[in-house]
């Protein structure tokens, strides 16, 4: 049994765990090849889950405790970090310190057309040192005003205007990105950081996540270049001097 | 963090589920939290409503945000909502225990006491979004009793479509089916009513 017209009527059980391993094995070998019989599974799932939903009951906080206390161990199976040579030792990696290094998980999500999962394709790719990172810290000022700048951008047609909003929609900045690459940030709502923190601007594609610069702690209109096409824009809240990855949820991204 | 009930910033409050997952893959404890505090009454639900013995459902509520915690990379936002992926993974797991041997013949014994059992846990079953599951049961009993009968035998009795056809009487053909043409239908209805993947 292999031929999508046999397996085809097997989708919806599939997606009940009403197959026996034979049956699961044939369809899954199908579903690697076939992108229509995954569409239909993923759908079949989302019913299953609805249903999965009408039972709905409250966990006791205690089985949190279990779980808390488990994942507090410590790890038990950090992976070591891609960007290392094989012939670097894995480094200690303190629990409250623990970042999961580049995988490639990523890069499958970095496939979905949802532009937060643009942005999560991005998020553990790119690993830069620090040095390159300061390098690349909003460029200085030129002679001309920025602001001035950030208008003449705004006023080309050709330039890609990008709005950036937060999960909830409270908070919002602007951007704009001129065909030659020169992007300005000309507008926020973050709030203030403190002097140990920064925001950092990211441009997020299948590569991975690129730094922009380091926008301050209370960022006016910034100027900063992209190379390569602009995907998805993030802000992300960072320690001063900025971080060669994102380390922390980002506040804000750009849509689609 | 500690440790006797979730706890998350308000950041963690705010984020996606899509967020969230990235920064489980940070290893930030506090995203599971977040996560934990949306899903686990769903998870566990449906864990209970398989299994019918909490002690065997709480099981499976750690394992699957163990695992969670320790595989995030498996979830693909591209193919779900979160919650669909972790009553995936609750369904599967609770399906390989009902299976097995052992499990299932303590869960015959306590066939008998089951009813009785499910009025304790409904006392304190607190349905997340009780409108929408409520929908969902709703879309559930429109399907013709066939396709109903086949899709509730399977997903919330464990039983593979063979056994399904053995207990209706039908023939397997009709039960695989009646389950694929029974879940098209309840997604059309679905998302008719805007409730396509739950959140």
């Amino acid at each position: 049994m292999n031929g999508h017209d046999e397996l085809i009527d097997l989708l919806g059980a599939y997606a009940l765990d009403a197959l026996d391993d034979d049956e699961r094995h044939a369809v899954d070998e199908h579903l690697a090849v076939c992108a229509d019989c995954r569409a239909e599974v993923d759908q079949h799932l989302e019913v299953a889950a609805a249903l999965g939903t009408t039972a709905a009951s409250v966990a006791p906080d205690e089985l949190w405790s279990v779980i808390a206390n488990h994942i507090g161990d410590g790890p038990s199976e950090v992976p070591v970090p891609t960007f290392l040579s094989p012939s670097e030792p894995a480094p200690v990696v303190h629990l409250a310190d623990r970042r999961r290094p580049p995988i490639g998980w990523i890069a499958g999500l970095a496939a979905a057309a949802v532009v937060i999962v643009v942005l999560a394709a991005g998020l553990v790719q790119v690993a830069r040192d620090n040095q390159d990172l300061q390098e690349q810290v909003a460029l200085p000022p030129p002679a001309a005003s920025i602001d001035d700048l950030a208008a003449a951008a705004l006023d080309n047609p050709a330039s890609r205007v990008l709005e950036l909003t937060s999960d909830s929609g409270d908070e919002t900045a602007t951007a704009v990105v001129t065909p030659n690459g020169d992007g300005y940030l000309v507008r926020s709502t973050l709030d203030p950081l403190s002097p140990d923190r920064t925001y950092q601007l990211w441009n997020i594609g299948a590569a991975g996540a690129v730094s922009l610069g380091v926008l301050g702690n209370d960022p006016g209109t910034s100027a900063f270049h992209v190379q390569g096409p602009v995907t998805t824009l993030a802000i992300t809240a960072e320690q001063a001097g900025g971080v060669p990855s994102p380390q922390n949820i980002p506040l804000v991204t750009s849509t689609a | 963090m500690t440790d006797d009930m979730p706890r998350s910033s308000t950041d963690h409050r705010h984020a996606s589920d899509v967020n969230l997952v990235i920064a489980i893959g940070r290893y930030d404890q506090d995203a599971l939290a977040e996560v934990y505090r949306r899903h686990s009454g769903a998870v566990l639900g449906l864990a209970l409503r398989l299994l019918r013995e909490r002690s065997l459902a709480e099981d499976i509520v750690q394992t699957v945000f163990i695992r969670f915690w320790d595989h995030p990379d498996r979830f693909d936002a591209e193919r779900g909502a979160l919650r669909s992926y972790l009553l995936a993974q609750t369904h599967g797991r609770s399906v390989d225990l009902i299976r097995a041997e052992s499990a299932r013949h303590r869960r015959e014994e306590r066939v008998g006491s089951s009813d009785a059992r499910h009025r304790d846990d409904d006392l304190e079953r607190e349905v997340v979004d009780l409108a929408a599951a409520e929908q969902v049961k709703d879309i559930l009993d429109t399907l013709p009793d066939g396709e109903r009968d086949a899709i509730e035998l399977a997903y919330f009795e464990g039983h593979t479509y063979k056994e399904v056809a053995v207990v209706l009487d039908q023939p397997e053909g009709t039960v695989k089916s009646r389950i694929r043409s029974g879940l098209k239908r309840m997604g059309t209805e679905l998302r008719k009513a805007g409730i396509e993947a739950p959140q």
